[in-house]
């Protein structure tokens, strides 16, 4: 008999990386012969033709059923699948830690504290826990779960385009995509960028490509540019449209992340795809992430990181370097490679014949068995 | 300039495959190259990072001012949750169900209320406790922040600043030193300008930032308090510290933890630790120097318990001795040279 593998997530969006990872772990897992559904608290637009209110989730115990929740966020799912008697698995995201926030922002960092302390009294129930990075891992160990894997997160698929290496001097344009938030510390990108204005290259600009999600951040940002004389050459472009963003990561030299804290940082594999080198400062799963498609930067001084974007540019030798390094990160977050180790690692607890032969389907066909 | 203990190399690299770490590794000395050849171009002078870090503090939040209106919104919260509403939704969509609901309200009526009213009160009560002990905790804070600048007011007087150029055991000491060089209160004293000569990776700190038009402008000065800046120093990422200035005027528990925190910050294979201090004698020496040890929080040391607590804390003490101070008119003071014990 086949087993059912459903996900439980707390608010399925199209366009977020846990909704499209969800997505495809679903059509995955249907790919595989697996009854699966996706059950969520709540539904954006399009989304609500994809997925069911978990209210709906049969009250009795469904036998040979699997349930997986997508943990990003605080939910009443948790409590519902603490009180489930089938195997519960957990898909972690990471949290924002709230002290990255509370000063701007009381109400989320609350509502951060809670879900952190949600996903931990959870642990207890969870037969096991997969995450897309060791950073998340530890995360979990710090919350208590003890059974934890690492697998690669299933990213939407784009076209990767090729760049001309070249040393570039004069009128660079970085760019950062990502919520304008506190933890993404655009903040101290801008101290970076108007350092290298004033050391390497007036003309410069940086582009601010996400939506303003904290507005007493946001407004402090452009009266913190304004005062350090840089806010004429900072675009603040707000959400865009997947062909203007994608115009943008080709359109510009290097992309920057001064974030503080990232699970992940899907950004930076958008990046990789447009064959952009990288500079972001050396926190949280960013060095897992970039690998050798960049430059990090461990000393969080302004001065360093606009060295190192100095260093990126300039020279083409360097720039080839990190697409050499780009070409190996994308091929261990591969679509291919990403459903091999999201089934294996399910299947440590599921333990299906079925599963186990389309992950073999799957690794022959990539030539890693 | 701030930094952020969670984006220090420590966490970061460990999880890294050793190639990626070597390749990372490699470009890192590029970058910290290239920064040391801009500072001393003086590309990047202290006061331009200075107005940025102003600026930065204009407009950002007082750090700890959510923390004061979180308690006010969650006793908002609290008193808004303790009234009990007795009155009981009575719909029903199934026939009869309705009536059944309403008879049973009306009947327990009179508990619950009476119920509710204890709890309610109960509830009104412990906020407004909650309140004023909120206000008094608020008010003190306010008045310890009040204190705050008046201790680092304590500064010590020029008279007392120290050169440490002549001293071949800090010097022979440091020309040996792996990893980046610390140097508190560098803005007076030689140490800074000594340590970049004998070609550490050195950068310093001072928080008295009308020095700043008289300091190096191609120096690696961070300008901020010393309290501040350790708190900020990931673990194990220096490989010597020299410490002198107003420290000595702290609290006997201050300097302790002072010391104790750049201990943590020092690399465990060697790390150097160098501190420049005077002894209790000095005081009488001239009117200046009385006055501001007198009217310090803490007393000045002796070698004896320098030791002591450098001993206490985990350095094993290599050396101790006289030094001579920054200016003929000057007062000669004390070192003592340690090293972190693997």
């Amino acid at each position: 008999m086949s087993p059912k593998i459903h996900q439980f997530i707390p608010s399925l969006s199209l366009r977020d990386a846990v909704g499209q990872h969800t997505l495809a772990l679903q059509q995955t897992l249907i790919e595989a012969g697996v009854e699966s559904e996706i059950y969520a608290d709540e539904m954006k637009g399009e989304a609500r033709s994809f997925a069911k209110s978990y209210r709906e989730f049969p009250r009795k115990f469904q036998e040979d059923t699997y349930l997986i929740y997508q943990g990003s966020t605080n939910s009443p799912m948790a409590s519902f699948l603490s009180q489930r008697h089938e195997p519960v698995l957990m898909n972690y995201h990471n949290i924002t830690p709230a002290e990255t926030v509370i000063d701007w922002d009381v109400g989320t960092a609350v509502a951060l504290g809670m879900a952190v302390a949600e996903i931990s009294r959870l642990a207890p129930h969870i037969t096991m826990a997969f995450t897309v990075s060791k950073f998340n891992a530890n995360d979990l160990v710090r919350l208590g779960y003890k059974n934890i894997e690492i697998a690669a997160p299933f990213i939407a698929l784009s076209e990767t385009h090729p760049r001309e290496c070249k040393p570039i001097k004069h009128g660079a344009k970085w760019l950062f995509v990502g919520r304008i938030v506190p933890n993404k510390a655009q903040h101290e990108l801008i101290k970076a960028f108007a350092t290298y204005q004033r050391i390497y290259d007036k003309d410069a600009i940086l582009q601010l490509v996400g939506n303003p999600a904290q507005k007493k951040y946001f407004d402090f940002l452009q009266a913190f540019a304004a005062e350090i004389g840089v806010a004429e050459s900072i675009e603040f472009l707000g959400s865009v449209t997947d062909e203007e963003l994608s115009l943008r990561y080709r359109s510009s030299d290097v992309f920057t992340c001064t974030s503080r804290h990232e699970g992940f940082c899907f950004p930076l594999i958008e990046a990789m795809r447009n064959s952009m080198p990288i500079v972001a400062y050396a926190s949280s799963a960013i060095p897992d992430t970039l690998g050798r498609a960049g430059v990090l930067v461990r000393d969080p001084d302004p001065i360093s990181f606009a060295s190192a974007v100095h260093i990126a540019l300039s020279d083409s030798d360097r720039q080839l370097e990190f697409q050499r390094g780009a070409a190996e990160q994308l091929e261990r977050y591969s679509i291919d490679r990403a459903k091999v180790e999201n089934l294996s690692t399910i299947n440590k607890v599921v333990k299906s014949d079925q599963l186990s032969r389309y992950v073999e389907k799957i690794s022959t066909k990539k030539g890693r068995v | 300039m701030q930094s952020d203990p969670e984006t220090q190399p420590k966490d970061a690299y460990s999880s890294l495959d050793p190639e990626v770490t070597a390749f990372q590794e490699a470009l890192y000395k590029e970058v910290v190259a290239e920064v040391q050849r801009r500072r001393k171009e003086g590309a990047y002078p202290p006061a331009f990072e200075l107005a940025m870090d102003k600026a930065f503090k204009r407009h950002a939040p007082n750090p700890g001012e959510a923390s004061v209106y979180s308690s006010e919104h969650l006793l908002d919260m609290v008193e808004a949750t303790g009234f009990i509403d007795v009155m009981v939704p009575t719909k029903s969509s199934a026939p009869g169900v309705s009536y059944i609901k309403w008879t049973i309200k009306k009947l327990t009526a009179w508990y619950f209320n009476y119920v509710a009213q204890q709890i309610s009160n109960f509830v009104v009560n412990l906020v407004h406790l909650l309140r004023v002990i909120h206000v008094r905790l608020d008010k003190l804070e306010r008045r310890v922040y009040e204190l705050y600048p008046e201790v680092l007011a304590a500064d010590l007087p020029p008279s007392l600043g120290l050169s440490i150029a002549e001293s071949q055991s800090i010097t022979k000491a440091l020309s040996e030193v792996k990893g980046r060089v610390l140097v508190t209160e560098c803005a007076s004293g030689d140490a800074l300008k000594v340590a970049s000569e004998l070609g550490c990776d050195v950068y310093g700190i001072d928080h008295r930032e009308h020095l700043l038009k008289d300091a190096d402008q191609k120096a690696d000065i961070r300008w901020e308090t010393l309290g501040h800046h350790i708190r900020s120093l990931a673990p194990e990422s220096l490989g010597a510290v020299v410490v002198q200035g107003s420290y000595e005027l702290r609290s006997s528990h201050d300097k302790t933890d002072i010391i104790g925190t750049l201990y943590n910050s020092l690399t465990p294979t060697g790390g150097l630790f160098v501190l420049l201090f005077h002894s209790p004698e000095v005081t009488g020496k001239s009117r200046e120097i009385t006055v501001a040890t007198e009217l310090a929080p803490g007393r000045l040391f002796s070698d004896t318990t320098w030791i002591y607590a450098l001993e206490y804390i985990g350095f094993s003490v290599l050396d101790t001795g006289e030094i001579a101070p920054l200016t003929k008119e000057g007062v000669p003071g004390r070192y003592v040279v340690a090293t972190k014990e693997a």
